[in-house]
């Protein structure tokens, strides 16, 4: 058995607020496999945003032990869990974030201004492109957000996340402000991943019909993951 | 530097949608730094004649004589040597040397009908004679007769009244006519250094102790008490008229540097907006990796850029007008301005750098402040 990208025992996040401690999530245990694709089912409020950031080192569990890649998340200074975020996890958000300023293929090369790769802007610029191409926006790459639709956002967001050549990739609610049709084109491509660029996915949706695509589905509820809704 | 370079890469980038922003703010920089340009010109020039004319009825700001009635048997090089050594911790400029030579009755006109004269001879602290405008403003006739030997007009300095007052009286010749001086005169040569501190402070003390330590030796072997031998005084004063000077200083410093903080005020607030306007992508940029002294880089060069141009174009301005105004500044005021010295470069860059950390600082620590959850979960 291969060693898992990520591994989450016990994990737990309380928030603390007004009327009392709020518990996101309650003893997590996950252990994502290589290039596989794991969707992430819950309402609103589940906890499923919290896990993403969790995952993504974004936020250290006020208990619980997480370890990615080999390292305990626990006790990675910030600025080597910056650097990992940059080079080893891909982020997609619900509601893109392209920078306005920047065509598809500079927001795609985003995380190189910050170091997330070693190469020249020439050969970053190269990567953007043939990323692009590789997930049929080719066209776009000189485009400004502003003349793309929101299906074509989405890929230049998930182009972008895929920058750095990820182990991980996080996607939160990545088609929660899509049209049916084109949340299904882009849940497609993002279920394609692990078998196109052996990234491990992980997607929290609370649509069944795009985690239906994924070759692993928990349940989370209440901050508690539950089992495969679909399992026999 | 590469890490550095893709930041400013960046920043340019981001800026190209917000040209507005660039250009006003740049002029925002531009006019505060071209008031700060011309207000420091201003008062160099409203101040710079008023300290020369202070300077010259009332002597530099701590300026001491320092009298020996003897050479305590040391040559002049050594006694100046001496002086200099231990004035050293106060002098501000290189200390004059003077050898006073007795006062002797000059024997052909125009000076001997003012009687007895003591005659100067002045050299730097290495001994080296001082250049002083020998002959002029003297009729080339002039003449000054000593045993029979004549020292001509180009060797004869008449000291002002602010010179008289720091080298004390007499007439001023050069180094190569001295030996005629002596041979008119049995009595000793005397001596006066004089130093200037610069300083507003009374050193008459530390400046006796000073010399005095350091010459007590030298008195001892000569048979001499040092206390009789040494008197220093202070030969500057005019207290009241200085004070006007600084505080006028002061006015102008006051108007410049305002000027100049009230740009970066403007550059701080109109930053704060940006950077309020922007939290969403530096949360994003955290999340895709950046760490938060690449984050604030961002902010400071985003203000960097701005206070640069800025900087150029009022330059280029200055550059620009500088004929024009000193035009205006001889014609109407009879004074020359350059608006651009390289003595304001040192005020200029210290100006620009506070601007950057005031207009920078406070934006910086908010986006480094932005939390990238915010940006994976939105808060109501």
């Amino acid at each position: 058995m291969t060693q898992p990208i990520v591994s989450l025992s016990d994990v737990r996040v309380t928030y603390p607020a007004t009327e009392g401690p709020v518990d996101a999530l309650r003893g997590i245990d996950l252990a994502l496999e290589r290039a596989t694709a794991t969707a992430i089912l819950g309402r609103s409020g589940s906890g499923k945003s919290t896990l993403i950031s969790v995952l993504a080192l974004l936020r250290r569990p006020t208990g619980g032990r997480v370890i990615f890649d080999g390292f305990d998340a626990a006790v990675l200074p910030p600025r080597r869990a910056a650097s990992l975020r940059a080079q080893q996890i891909g982020i997609v958000f619900q509601s893109y974030h392209l920078d306005p300023a920047l065509t598809a293929t500079e927001n795609i090369m985003l995380s190189w201004y910050f170091g997330a790769n070693s190469g020249s802007r020439r050969e970053a610029r190269a990567r953007a492109e043939e990323l692009a191409n590789r997930l049929d926006i080719g066209e776009l790459a000189r485009r400004y957000p502003n003349e793309m639709s929101g299906g074509q956002r989405q890929r230049v967001a998930i182009a972008r996340a895929l920058f750095p050549g990820p182990l991980l990739f996080l996607a939160d609610e990545p088609t929660g402000n899509l049209d049916e049709a084109t949340a299904n084109e882009v849940a497609a491509m993002i279920m394609s991943l692990p078998e196109r660029f052996g990234t491990t996915v992980v997607v929290t949706t609370h649509d069944r019909a795009i985690a239906r695509l994924a070759t692993t589905r928990i349940e989370l509820a209440r901050g508690t993951l539950g089992d495969d809704p679909w399992a026999p | 530097m590469g890490a550095l370079r893709r930041l400013f890469s960046l920043t340019a980038r981001l800026s190209t949608k917000s040209k507005l922003k660039v250009i006003l703010l740049s002029v925002l920089v531009a006019v505060s730094t071209t008031v700060f340009l011309a207000v420091s010109e201003l008062s160099r020039v409203s101040s710079e004649g008023l300290d020369e004319a202070i300077a010259r009825d009332v002597g530099q700001t701590g300026t001491y004589l320092i009298e020996l009635n003897s050479g305590l048997g040391l040559n002049t090089g050594t006694l100046s040597r001496r002086l200099t050594e231990a004035v050293a911790p106060f002098a501000a400029t290189s200390p004059i040397m003077i050898d006073v030579l007795p006062a002797v009755v000059p024997e052909c006109p125009p000076f001997q009908q003012i009687g007895a004269q003591p005659v100067l001879v002045l050299r730097d602290a290495a001994g080296d004679p001082i250049r002083l405008p020998f002959g002029d403003d003297l009729p080339v006739d002039t003449e000054l007769c000593f045993a029979g030997q004549v020292i001509p007009a180009e060797a004869i300095y008449l000291p002002d009244e602010a010179e008289q007052a720091r080298w004390g009286s007499g007439l001023a010749v050069a180094v190569r006519y001295e030996h005629l001086v002596t041979l008119a005169t049995t009595d000793p040569v005397t001596y006066r250094f004089t130093v200037t501190t610069g300083r507003r402070t009374d050193l008459q003390d530390a400046i006796t102790r000073a010399v005095t330590s350091h010459l007590t030796d030298d008195a001892r072997r000569y048979g001499v008490e040092i206390d009789d031998t040494v008197f220093v005084r202070r030969v500057d004063s005019g207290e009241s008229i200085r004070d006007a000077s600084v505080g006028i200083r002061k006015v102008y410093a006051f108007i410049g540097w305002g000027v100049l903080l009230l740009g970066g005020l403007g550059l701080l607030i109109a930053e704060t907006i940006v950077v309020r306007d922007r939290m969403w992508f530096f949360g994003l940029a955290r999340a895709v990796g950046a760490h938060s002294l690449q984050i604030a880089l961002l902010v400071v060069i985003d203000v960097l850029q701005v206070v640069v141009i800025g900087t150029l174009l009022a330059l280029g301005a200055t550059v620009a007008f500088q004929p024009a105004v000193d035009q205006f500044a001889h014609d109407a005021f009879q004074v020359h301005v350059r608006l651009i010295r390289p003595s304001v470069a040192p005020a200029l860059i210290l100006g620009e750098l506070v601007v950057l950390l005031l207009a920078a600082t406070y934006p910086a620590m908010l986006a480094i402040r932005q939390d990238p959850l915010d940006v994976l979960e939105p808060r109501a």
